[in-house]
């Protein structure tokens, strides 16, 4: 299903903006997701609970938005929970490899004009994009 | 006390903005990165608005003193680009001329 939803995603994309700018005005944090999870996961002295707050947040977020709007959640994912479990390792080892994902490297990152980032962004979406034309292409859409 | 309840809305905020942008269906990402099919420009609007608004609040915000609930700003400090960063890890010959990359596993921190 291709719909191109430019206003929403807009919309939706300044929201994303306005809180990791929040996160940066008020907290003096980078808001990378992975890397404040890990951190969740992996504790530090003093650089704990504010992570748990973000983290909480974000879950609280998603529960409001599967009841407003349920949208947001009606697909299904046509693959085996062993494909859905290694995808979802491989993330995150992706991530902690590059010390950042799409918001702290993408967003943020990018917005910061950081080398570092732009580089991992562009990695992101080249090795993404090239994922997508091998699965479509040679295995039929699906492993 | 502050701080952590900021951290709380900013989380709210950002799932709102994920859903709301359709960045919660598997099908607007794969959409996007499938360039050699009916290619979906959605994401790009929500890099897009977002690295637009947190430009211009991170240029102002950083030129504050401090944060407005903890006393220090952490900024990343690293501006190196390493191999990991890109899946790949360099070793180097003992020439050091000559090296080669491979995919990389995380080094324990």
């Amino acid at each position: 299903v291709h719909n191109f939803t430019p206003i929403a995603s807009l919309i939706g994309g300044i929201l994303i903006g306005l809180s990791a700018a929040a996160m940066f005005w008020f907290d003096g944090k980078i808001a990378g997701i992975s890397g404040i999870l890990a951190g969740v996961l992996r504790p530090v002295r003093n650089d704990w609970l504010w992570r748990v707050f973000f983290v909480g947040g974000l879950l609280s977020g998603g529960v409001i938005m599967r009841i407003v709007e349920p949208g947001a959640y009606a697909y299904t994912i046509q693959r085996s929970s062993g494909a859905i479990i290694a995808a979802g390792l491989l993330v995150g080892f992706g991530t902690r490899l590059s010390n950042g994902c799409t918001s702290g490297h993408g967003v943020c990152g990018v917005s910061r004009l950081s080398a570092r980032s732009m580089v991992a962004t562009g990695s992101f979406l080249a090795t993404g994009a090239a994922t997508v034309f091998v699965i479509n292409r040679f295995f039929r859409g699906s492993l | 006390m502050k701080a952590n309840l900021a951290a709380f809305a900013a989380g709210l905020v950002f799932a709102i903005g994920l859903c709301i942008a359709g960045m919660t269906l598997p099908s607007k990402i794969v959409g996007f990165l499938d360039f050699a099919g009916q290619w979906d420009a959605s994401l790009a609007f929500v890099i897009g608005g977002a690295v637009a608004v947190y430009a211009v609040i991170y240029r102002w915000a950083a030129r504050q003193e401090s944060p407005l609930f903890v006393p220090k700003f952490s900024i990343p400090s690293r501006n190196d680009i390493d191999g990991s960063l890109v899946g790949m890890r360099r070793y180097s010959a003992s020439d050091g001329d000559s090296a080669v990359f491979v995919p990389a596993l995380p080094s324990p921190r």
